[in-house]
């Protein structure tokens, strides 16, 4: 035998081959026995650990897992708007008034409402009302919510802007004094701003940073901030819903494809979607719905010429109009689920008229023959105020050809991170917007043609048009102020104050094996959870 | 060791001064529609004008800087523009499930990464020829793009793991072993690479050395040559590609907490960086800063003690 010492040029000598063979042979037996085995044991313990049902609990109660594109920030009512995060606010709770799938307004905690005078509003209210801290409900807490968030920085804070006093009449009613002729009030009450807080919430609205106080449908039980949201029914809850839904789950998930492969695999329930994973889940066998919500198309600001002299010009907006062929756009962005327009108000508004959709049908050479009467034949510059939020960018530039084709030259302009500092700064005579299509016709007035309207930041005031909009909106009678509203609508589209392309859908889907009465309530962009209820009723 | 500990104590806090500042300023310099996020879209310029000057959004940026320091020395990461809640409680909430991550990743990434290295060094031939090409597809892969694969299959199609959420360990550890094995591996999977190379690598110099035959010919059981002398020698490179992946494995949980749907630091910053809610992003970024200067100060003693040599540089 060799002297280890003698055989370092040899590292493994023969018998330590050997040796280490026969080792080697039995550690490979073993390897493979315990990688099989650990295997085996792997599979059984995962397999035996799946997922259980996300819709009902082991106690027998219906629970619905929905997916959500955004966290609660607050439990503040005054936050919320319409959007991904607005079940957090809807779910605890009560709104004044309430509104079905076609956007007709109906009572919630306010019974009865009515405008004496188009300034002057009478509210009668529930008298059964229990707040989760089993507080009451009254006329005078319904006043001081109703301050509250006239004063309170928030959503849709301005929608109260016409409210002058609000006078607590007796136990059960109010009277609201407004300072213009504004319809719209009752449509309010029913978002965020009609939300009714108990008075612990009103003393100390901090409180409301970190839990509900409110007597909707459900409680919150238990949540994981930006993560989960664990709602129970409310026992004390006296409204008008008949919910089915004993445990309401929200699991934030801010991606639209992990939000789908979460509804595939089993996670959860219901999410929102784009059409594209709307139709993957429909070919998975999930069921699938949308909506119409949102107009998008390119807003043409500046009707004075301050920045774009060209835009002074009706002509010039009109043939920006013809210039852009709505369906092909449309059908690009959003496949089937569009609908081509030329104006802004959208079909659940009283404004909304079937015949001014297809206003501005597809013409190029009439739009470069409008071009050259107003004297632009050889085009203009256009830079179009844009931002990279919800694939808007992506959106507009499907719509930039249309305008080179006519000779206009649009340039895009990314404000991303102050694009409403850049409108109301007048900086860019245009901008690439998206806008809902609302619900209300002096809403969408509000917001997009007011002198003061975030969508008007030139202050552009016709007064014509603005005869027009007081016209309709002192009119108390229904149908002459529907009448009214459309013929707003038809001086908008006429004098091409915007060019929009069309309203698009938001979608939803869900597990119909699990899940019914799913629907989009007018104008909301994300299913409200008061019908959902077992696939099997 | 401890001169040299307090030598590295002192350059991490310098560089969290200098992360920190820097970020301040690149964030302050970003222009901000903070407001718009808050009062939404169809807040007048009146409301948001008003809010900005509540909030001190016009306050200049020296100012606002000297204020955060001192909030920062004190512990006060400030308060988040849009929930209004202290930025420390959320970020020390969700930092969990990061670490969780990125620790778990790189634990897996170690394990891994040094045992197929070793044994590709060891054992030659087809074995080394496979664990090489293997690594190379691996890492060729983006690790989110691994991820959506990895929910698509095991999540999707099997139905054996869930494709989103995150159960913390103290409240269910069976489901929180499920929420945390396709992150982890998506995670951890492409920097093994990289681990498994630098360990192949540095495995096989040591077993060139003549001081390893020297231990075989004592009589030494060739795992023990192997796995406690030889590995010994070959870590220290390894260690220094450990904590490069660290990092990267960090950068890397914001996509991954993207893709699972983890409530994470990394989801909270795109988040707050949508919209501007400058506090948060600046916690995190404080956060984050510590963490990866501390471990970068963990390898470095774990370098010295490896390398006693390490100690006099």
């Amino acid at each position: 035998m060799q002297s280890p010492l003698t055989s370092l040029s040899d590292p493994f000598p023969l018998h330590r081959t050997h040796i280490m063979e026969r080792t080697h042979m039995r550690s490979r037996k073993l390897r493979i026995t315990t990688g099989v085995a650990t295997l085996g044991i792997a599979t059984l313990v995962l397999t035996s650990c799946a997922g259980t049902d996300s819709s009902s609990s082991s106690d027998g109660s219906f629970e619905v897992t929905a997916a959500s594109l955004e966290g609660a920030p607050t439990f503040d009512p005054v936050k919320y708007m319409n959007g991904a995060a607005y079940d957090y606010a809807a779910a605890a709770y009560e709104t004044l008034v309430m509104y079905d799938d076609e956007g007709n307004l109906l009572p919630g905690i306010a019974t009865a409402w009515e405008y004496t005078t188009p300034t002057e509003m009478t509210m009668d209210i529930r008298s059964d009302v229990v707040f989760e801290d089993g507080s009451g409900l009254d006329a005078a807490l319904v006043a001081a919510n109703l301050e509250r968030y006239r004063v309170t920085p928030g959503s849709y804070q301005a929608r109260l802007n016409s409210i002058d006093t609000i006078t607590v009449v007796d136990e059960d009613s109010l009277a609201l004094t407004l300072n213009t002729a504004d319809q719209s009030l009752p449509q309010a009450f029913s978002l965020s701003v009609g939300m009714m807080v108990s008075q612990a919430a009103i003393d100390d609205p901090d409180l409301l940073l970190t839990d509900t106080y409110g007597s909707g449908p459900w409680v919150l039980d238990t949540y994981a901030e930006d993560s989960e949201y664990h709602y129970i029914r409310n026992p004390e809850y006296s409204g008008p819903l008949d919910v089915a839904v004993d445990e309401l789950n929200f699991t934030v998930i801010t991606d639209l494809t992990a939000q789908l492969n979460a509804l595939l695999a089993g996670d959860v329930d219901l999410i929102s979607a784009q059409w594209s994973q709307r139709e993957t889940a429909e070919a998975q066998g999930f069921a699938a719905l949308s909506s119409e919500s949102n107009v998008g198309g390119i807003w043409l600001f500046d009707r004075a010429g301050a920045v774009v002299p060209a835009l002074a010009d009706v002509r010039v907006r009109q043939a920006i109009n013809y210039a852009i062929d709505r369906e092909a756009v449309g059908n690009a962005l959003w496949s089937e689920y569009q609908r081509p327009s030329s104006s802004v108000f959208g079909i659940y508004t009283t404004a909304y008229e079937e015949s001014l959709d297809d206003y501005y049908e597809y013409d190029p050479e009439k739009a470069k023959e409008l071009l050259a009467e107003a004297g632009y034949a050889d085009g203009f510059d256009l830079p179009i105020l844009a931002r990279s939020m919800f694939g808007e960018i992506q959106r507009l530039e499907a719509a930039l050809p249309y305008l080179e084709a006519i000779g206009i030259n649009p340039t895009v302009e990314d404000r991303t991170n102050d694009y409403f500092d850049a409108m109301t700064n007048q900086e860019y005579g245009a901008a690439q917007g998206q806008q809902n299509g609302g619900t209300n016709s002096y809403v969408n007035m509000s917001n997009m043609l007011a002198p003061n309207a975030q969508l008007n930041p030139f202050k552009t005031d016709d007064p014509a048009l603005t005869a027009l909009i007081q016209d309709a909106a002192g009119e108390l009678d229904a149908e002459a102020a529907e009448t009214k509203w459309k013929a707003v609508n038809e001086a908008v589209v006429e004098a091409a104050w915007f060019a929009p392309v069309a309203f698009y859908h938001t979608h939803t889907a869900w597990d119909a094996e699990k899940l019914d009465g799913v629907s989009f309530a007018a104008g909301q962009t994300y299913p409200l959870p008061f019908e959902w209820r077992p696939a099997s009723e | 060791m401890t001169l040299y500990i307090l030598r590295r104590v002192g350059i991490t806090v310098l560089m969290v001064f200098i992360v920190v500042t820097l970020a301040f300023f690149l964030v302050a310099l970003m222009p901000n529609d903070v407001t718009s996020a808050i009062l939404g879209p169809d807040a007048t310029r009146e409301a948001r004008d008003a809010l900005r000057e509540e909030m001190g959004l016009n306050d200049p940026a020296l100012v606002r800087y000297f204020s955060f320091i001192g909030g920062l020395i004190q512990g006060d990461l400030g308060t988040s523009y849009v929930s209004r809640q202290p930025v420390v409680t959320q970020v020390l909430d969700r930092m969990p499930v990061t670490l969780t991550l990125s620790i778990g990743g790189i634990i897996l990434t170690t394990v891994l990464g040094v045992v197929l290295g070793v044994i590709a060094a060891t054992r030659g031939g087809w074995v080394d020829s496979a664990i090489r090409g293997s690594a190379g597809v691996v890492q060729a892969i983006p690790n989110f793009w691994l991820a959506v694969l990895l929910v698509l299959v095991f999540a999707v199609n099997l139905k054996l793991l869930p494709a989103s959420g995150w159960t913390p360990l103290t409240e269910d550890p069976m489901e929180f072993f499920r929420a945390a094995t396709l992150p982890l591996l998506a995670i951890g999977l492409a920097a093994t690479a990289a681990v498994v190379r630098q360990a192949r690598v540095a495995m096989l110099d040591v077993q060139a050395r003549d001081y390893m035959q020297t231990l075989r010919a004592t009589g030494l059981p060739e795992w023990r040559v192997i796995w406690i002398h030889g590995l010994r020698n070959a870590s220290i490179p390894v260690l220094t590609v450990i904590g490069l992946q660290f990092v990267a494995l960090f950068g890397g949980a914001v996509l991954i907490e993207q893709v699972f749907a983890l409530p994470g630091v990394g989801s909270l910053v795109v988040a707050s960086v949508n919209v501007g809610d400058m506090p948060m992003i600046l916690g995190v970024v404080v956060a984050l800063s510590v963490v990866i200067l501390l471990m970068n100060l963990l390898i470095d003693i774990l370098y010295g003690v490896l390398n006693p040599k390490a100690r006099l540089a």
